[in-house]
């Protein structure tokens, strides 16, 4: 018996389970392939990254030749070594999370209470913020690239002062010795980071700040509260779930953010893991001369996601555990 | 400066205080001076897009109207025949593979579309069912999605690879098909928020009349769940349209018009222009480049300027009648 909108169904056992099967046959057909495909491309995919990690392949092949742990004694002489490449790109990685959580995420917020609450131009700045998400990262890599080659010179001469050619993507250390990341090209690539996920920065906490009960903003304006401590009392508290899921998600990608490196082509100087293994997979691609150099780089990735996993996971525990709550 | 708001009835007097408006000011300025910032570095793109390559070289800033110092017009729209052109390209790994306008669009427009299509239809299908049939399988692919999103897995390109190589659907547009025929990410969150959100009303008096699951599913849910759909499907085209990388690793063999603005952005050296008079190549000066760009933006920027409201709205759905 089935009771469907307060009118009573009477059906036999047997109607019963031939319906039940409908249902499941339904609901298999539909969660099938999506299923299939998710154990092939990830649970699949992953597992035969760890394993390959531990394999060589034959030349000019993807065939496996042996198992081993010279990929991992590879990786170590690369990092250890006289090449700094992977420690220089390990310490970029970790300046553009810093630079991205410390100014991005958190001005995010705070100008997405100015959109949240309405103040001067907001539907007009609401279009512009999204602007960057819908147009190709090429355009906006070449436009900025080229305003800080071209544009700044041509200010700086509105000025009077000549500036040497490339100044902003100059790969001289500012600060340190030799093996300093810190470069002009660097910052600029930082910048242009920033910038260009400024808008989705803020666009992202908006909806989160809309679920906030009006009833809590009303008391608060009753109790005279100003936007500053509104802020800082009833909204910050109130998109803390928010903050920790991007902050861990940004926290997951340390290793695999390219910074848009690929789109400013070789002559910055500047390198993150994310951008080494990208371009290191896009020459293996090129010819089958080179298929056996991915088992090195399914070691690099395995080592990174075994120090990015628990990093991910104590930090959202943490922030989770010790944020401030709604109540 | 006061404002009377009438809250629930009652009306309130609140005035704005000096710290508050002392931020209201510094936010405004900031986002005035960003909104200047996109405004200004893209619409420099597009003047110098149309500016003769010799006075770039020398103005950047100058607006492209008015002669050059041999007597040429500063405005040409040449620039953009010209780099039309380099669609035709010697690809730099596949020497065999065919480029032209013709052949970047059509891959373009196989990759883009299939994979939107394909993404779009695997999230809805798994967050309807998610959502409107509790059951255990349900719970797992709930805790997937999420469980997915927060652990970071590194370096999975060379074992996607090889997998593709296996599966003989490498360098074909089905193996990136397949790739994207995923559920996961926050769209399938947002699509299991809405069924989850469509009263069981609907459903029940569907069955009542007789309708099976399927014609349940295709003529009730899907079009309430219309308006969220769209902008996802929407969002997924721009991406994949724009997205030079994932075409570059699997599938080398077919460029996208997106990969050929790769080219063109870092001056690949494979990009050359024919002189027309003596049929040496030239140079690609950087108004050519930003012609490329142009190509490519103002179709985005056009359907943006039309949809815009669709692609920032937010998800609803339709209510019961009666």
């Amino acid at each position: 018996m089935e009771n469907l909108s307060n009118v009573t169904v009477v059906k036999s056992d047997g109607q019963m389970k031939k319906q039940k099967l409908k249902t499941w046959g339904f609901y298999i057909s539909v969660v099938a392939l999506p299923l299939i495909q998710f154990c092939i491309f990830y649970i699949g995919v992953n597992f035969n990254s760890f394993f390959m990690a531990f394999q060589q392949f034959k030349p000019n092949s993807m065939v496996v030749e042996s198992w081993t742990f010279d990929n991992f004694r590879e990786l170590y002489r690369q990092w250890s070594g006289v090449d700094i490449t992977l420690k220089n790109a390990l310490k970029t990685s970790l300046f553009g999370f810093g630079v991205n959580v410390l100014l991005g995420m958190t001005s995010g917020v705070l100008f997405s209470y100015y959109i949240f609450k309405k103040m001067p131009l907001y539907s007009f700045f609401k279009i512009v913020l999204f602007m960057p998400s819908i147009i190709s990262s090429m355009v906006m890599t070449m436009a900025y690239q080229y305003f800080m080659i071209d544009g700044v010179t041509a200010i700086a001469e509105v000025f009077g002062k000549t500036l040497e050619p490339g100044y902003m993507f100059s790969t001289k250390a500012l600060i340190g010795g030799e093996s300093s990341i810190i470069t002009r090209s660097l910052l600029s690539v930082v910048i242009y980071n920033v910038w260009v996920s400024f808008g989705t920065q803020i666009l992202m906490y908006v909806g989160a700040m809309s679920g906030i009960p009006e009833g809590t903003i009303e008391a608060g304006q009753i109790d005279g509260v100003n936007a500053i401590r509104e802020f800082w009392h009833i909204v910050l508290p109130s998109v803390w779930s928010t903050f920790v899921v991007f902050l861990t998600a940004q926290i997951a990608v340390i290793f695999t953010n390219q910074m848009s490196l690929m789109n400013f082509g070789a002559g910055t100087g500047v390198n993150t893991i994310g951008y080494h293994i990208f371009k290191n997979m896009e020459r293996i691609t090129r010819k089958a001369g080179n298929y056996p150099e991915l088992t090195l780089y399914s070691a690099l990735g395995i080592a990174c996601s075994a120090i990015a996993i628990p990093i991910t996971l104590g930090v959202r525990w943490l922030l989770t555990k010790f944020g401030p709550s709604e109540e | 400066m006061a404002q009377v708001k009438k809250m629930r009835g009652v009306r309130v007097k609140s005035e704005k205080s000096v710290p508050t408006l002392i931020l209201q000011i510094v936010l405004l300025t900031i986002l005035v001076l960003y909104a200047l910032s996109l405004v200004v570095i893209l619409g420099l793109v597009l003047l110098n897009s149309v500016k003769l390559g010799e006075v770039y070289n020398y103005a950047y800033m100058k607006l492209p109207f008015g002669k050059s110092e041999t007597g040429e017009s500063i405005f040409r729209f040449g620039n953009y025949a010209e780099i039309f052109q380099t669609m035709q390209f010697n690809h730099p790994t596949q020497p065999n593979v065919k480029t032209g306008a013709w052949h970047l669009i059509k891959n373009s427009v196989l990759y883009s579309v299939g994979c939107t299509l394909l993404q779009t239809g695997a999230c809805c299908l798994m967050a309807y069912a998610a959502a409107r049939y509790k059951n255990f399988v349900s719970k797992i692919i709930y805790t997937i999605v999420l469980v997915v999103m927060v652990i970071p897995i590194v370096g999975a390109m060379a074992s996607e690879i090889k997998i593709l190589n296996v599966l003989n659907v490498y360098d074909t547009i089905f193996g990136a098909w397949l790739l994207s025929f995923n559920f996961l990410g926050m769209h399938f969150l947002i699509l299991h928020a809405g069924f989850a959100a469509i009263p069981k009303d609907y459903s029940e008096a569907a069955q009542i009349d007789g309708a099976g699951h399927w014609r349940i599913f295709l003529q009730i849910m899907l079009p309430l769940a219309k308006n969220a759909l769209l902008t996802i499907v929407l969002l997924k085209f721009i991406a994949y349209w724009n997205d030079y990388q994932t075409p570059m690793i699997y599938m080398p063999s077919l460029p996208t018009l997106s990969y050929w603005l790769y080219l063109v952005g870092t001056n690949s050296n494979v990009i050359v222009i024919m002189d027309p008079e003596f049929g040496v190549p030239l140079p690609i000066e950087r108004v050519h480049q930003y012609a490329g760009a142009m190509l490519l933006f103002l179709p985005m920027f056009t359907m943006f300027l039309c949809l815009h409201k669709r692609l920032m709205g937010n998800v609803s759905m339709g209510g019961i009648k009666g």
